[in-house]
């Protein structure tokens, strides 16, 4: 899918440049096209929001840029830099170093990004070992200095603990201390807060932020919470069955959100829903990547779907300096003829 | 008229004996006294841990309380089977309680041919109604849950829930682990099901937003007590609880320059192993003074109740203004016009 692959606006020279990438892995039942033609970029300082539904592609994004797919997994793109250096010429020993001194990532699920029968200072020392050379001891001082950095009470008895005998919001701090140990230069956080409670997701993504802003991180944020990428996000890619359906900077995307998806998962939110009405969720779910409709993809979900969308894909299409949209119908009051 | 009534409903769970040998006494729920009308929709929040699902658990008659009265429709709470057939559960993980080895149609039918009520041959017309009435086209009543979507086994669950035509459902995180657009589908079921069939419902949730838009009123818990309780805008529009404040102070807005107020609370939930003396809030309220430490805050008798010594004594509160641009409301008024029109030429999932 050639025509995907326009290159996604940005204003500074970004940290991270990805032309048209895609992903498949291999499966029992066939090939399975997880992301498909995506480009994005992201600048020192900057954070992009990815949302989309469950399936959608966000974590195969992420492990995809962070070099971490399965080996089932086949990826493809026109163009993958980071800090102008093409990713692809680097080889085993420079893109390790890279990954986890550089580029760092929060999982989706704490649980399993600790080792549940190591003590979590221990883990931590390990990371800082793994690409600084210093004597143990130190190592341990600078631990427990990122535990305490992420607001962990009492963080040298912390340190001390097994992952179990910590909460939740504790097991998260204790893995985004260990993203951010290194100072990374690139953040990707996959859902990080999403089992989290409110209050201690307010803390951790005020802690994030602070910690990104004081460094010049730029952060992808990965998530499926309106709520959470107006929260944190300088700029959003909306991301649909694999592909990229509308990017915008934040402002514009919550301003007047064009493509039909994304104005579905507005519609879910109670907050935006009419008191005493019931909510306009959108209906059904995310198509199996293996049975993609023709035409759009969103067609047979999207309540302005019509015969065209049914038989002919909609590509990308730029309607403003930095925004990109891929509907038949954008720009969509315009084309539906309604006055704001 | 009053469903459901809990009166000083305490709960202990005895832990593993102490390095010292002494038993460890969790106390999960602390003199619960709460209500829940016929037909009307009783939300539960608060963060994990704080005795939620304990207490939709002990509604359900799957845990047993320590201490206190439970009664249903005037009387004491019957147990086992008769009050399965007033008291239905639905969990946060439905493929956890749905057996894998049975058929959708098996799932829903066994309550009905459990609890004796219906002939054999008025089964599949019975199942048909379920299914339609969760919103399943009637060919899934053949499948198995694997074969099945989060929200698809999500509307199985509840269809099974419904089958013997309880009067209260708890919802103990139904909608929690699924996608914000599933749950929004979720959340119209329920609500159109109970203007169906006007079950009550207690919705055990973190998410103040979805409660805020579904439930009739709504308690909040925090460490095994109930904080503050009350008809559901009055509690979001002038909430009496600090904690309540936080609370609705932590909810995200969907836009970005979302007004609201800046109070973060710190720290975590203490231990309820060994939880604060007086209020146990006062580790993490910012109002907290020398009396909170000392004595327990009671419950006013208010029907927007609260129990904290400063309620009275709160800075006004600000409530965030949500104020959507005119064009995304345009936009969305497109989409909810369309959708309507859609909805009306399909209605099954
Ligand atoms: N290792 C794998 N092998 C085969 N298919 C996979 C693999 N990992 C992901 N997929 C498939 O790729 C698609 C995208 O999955 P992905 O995990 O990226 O979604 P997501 O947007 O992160 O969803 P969620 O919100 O649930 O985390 C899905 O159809 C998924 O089933
Ligand atoms: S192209 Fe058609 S089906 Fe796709 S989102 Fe736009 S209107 Fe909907
Ligand atoms: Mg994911």
């Amino acid at each position: 899918m050639k025509m995907q692959s326009l290159p996604a606006p940005q204003t500074t020279a970004p940290l991270l440049r990805v032309d048209n990438l895609s992903v498949s892995f291999r499966t029992d039942h066939g090939p399975l096209p997880a992301l498909q033609g995506v480009s994005l970029g992201v600048s020192p300082g900057e954070t992009l929001a990815v949302v989309g539904e469950s399936g959608s592609g966000k974590s195969v994004l992420s492990l995809a840029l962070m070099n971490l797919l399965p080996p089932t997994a086949t990826m493809t793109a026109d163009h993958l830099s980071f800090d102008g250096r093409d990713l692809a010429s680097l080889g085993q020993r420079d893109k390790r170093a890279l990954r986890g001194r550089d580029m760092a990532m929060i999982f989706q699920e704490p649980a399993t990004a600790l080792n549940p029968v190591q003590r979590i200072g221990d883990q931590l020392v390990e990371a800082i070992l793994l690409h600084d050379d210093m004597p143990r001891v130190r190592a341990h001082t600078r631990a427990v200095e990122a535990l305490a950095a992420t607001g962990i009470p009492s963080p040298d008895v912390r340190a001390r603990a097994y992952p179990h005998q910590l909460s939740g919001g504790m097991r998260q701090r204790a893995l985004i201390a260990m993203a951010l140990i290194h100072r990374p230069r690139l953040l990707i956080a996959d859902e990080p807060t999403t089992a989290l409670d409110v209050t201690v997701q307010a803390q951790i993504l005020d802690l994030i932020r602070d910690l990104a802003r004081e460094v010049g991180t730029a952060t992808i944020f990965i998530t499926h919470d309106m709520g959470v990428v107006a929260e944190m996000a300088d700029r959003v890619a909306v991301l649909y069955a694999g592909r990229m359906v509308e990017m915008a900077s934040a402002a514009d995307l919550f301003d007047s959100p064009e493509h039909p998806y994304t104005l579905g998962l507005l519609g879910s939110m109670p907050q935006l829903s009419q008191r005493g009405a019931p909510m306009l969720p959108i209906t059904g779910t995310v198509p199996d990547p293996r049975h993609m409709p023709p035409g759009c993809h969103f067609h047979t979900r999207c309540p302005f779907a019509n015969g065209t969308c049914e038989t002919v894909r909609p590509q990308l299409r730029r309607l403003g300096p930095a925004r990109l949209t891929a509907c038949h119908y954008a720009p969509l009051l315009e084309t539906l003829g309604a006055r704001t | 008229m009053s469903l459901l009534h809990l009166t000083h409903l305490s709960k202990d769970f005895r832990l593993k004996g102490s390095a010292f040998g002494k038993p460890l006494v969790l106390r999960a729920l602390d003199d619960i006294t709460l209500t829940i009308h016929k037909g009307e929709t009783l939300a539960l929040v608060g963060e994990s841990g704080c005795g939620k699902s304990t207490l939709g658990w002990i509604v359900a008659g799957l845990h047993k309380a320590t201490s206190g009265q439970m009664q249903v429709n005037g009387q004491t709470a019957q147990t086992g089977k008769a009050r399965a057939r007033q008291i239905q559960i639905v969990f946060q993980d439905p493929f956890g309680s749905l057996n894998p080895t049975m058929t959708v149609g098996a799932l829903i039918t066994e309550p009905i041919l459990l609890h004796d009520l219906a002939p054999r041959a008025a089964i599949p017309a019975r199942l048909d109604s379920l299914l339609s009435l969760v919103g399943l086209r009637p060919e899934i009543g053949r499948r198995y849950p694997h074969e099945l979507s989060g929200g698809q086994r999500q509307r199985v669950a509840l269809a099974r829930a419904l089958a013997v035509e309880p009067e209260l459902i708890v919802c103990d995180e139904a909608v929690s682990a699924l996608d914000v657009s599933v749950q929004a589908q979720i959340a119209n079921l329920l609500q159109e099901i109970q203007a169906k069939t006007g079950v009550a419902l207690l919705f055990i949730s973190h998410g103040l937003s979805l409660v805020r838009h579904i439930s009739h009123r709504v308690a909040v818990m925090y460490l095994g007590r109930i904080v503050e309780e009350g008809p559901t805008e009055q509690v979001f529009a002038s909430p009496r609880h600090p904690y309540t404040r936080a609370l609705i102070a932590a909810t995200l807005e969907p836009l970005p320059a979302a007004s609201r107020p800046r109070m973060k609370l710190t720290g975590e939930v203490p231990s309820p192993l060994a939880p604060p003396s007086g209020c146990t809030f006062r580790t993490r309220c910012p109002q907290a003074q020398a009396i909170c430490a000392t004595d327990k805050p009671p419950h006013d008798a208010k029907p927007h109740a609260v129990a904290c010594w400063r309620s009275d004594d709160l800075p006004a509160f600000v409530p965030t203004t949500l104020t959507p641009p005119a064009r995304m409301l345009a936009a969305l008024q497109l989409y909810r016009a369309a959708a309507a029109r859609r909805a009306t030429e399909d209605t099954l999932t």
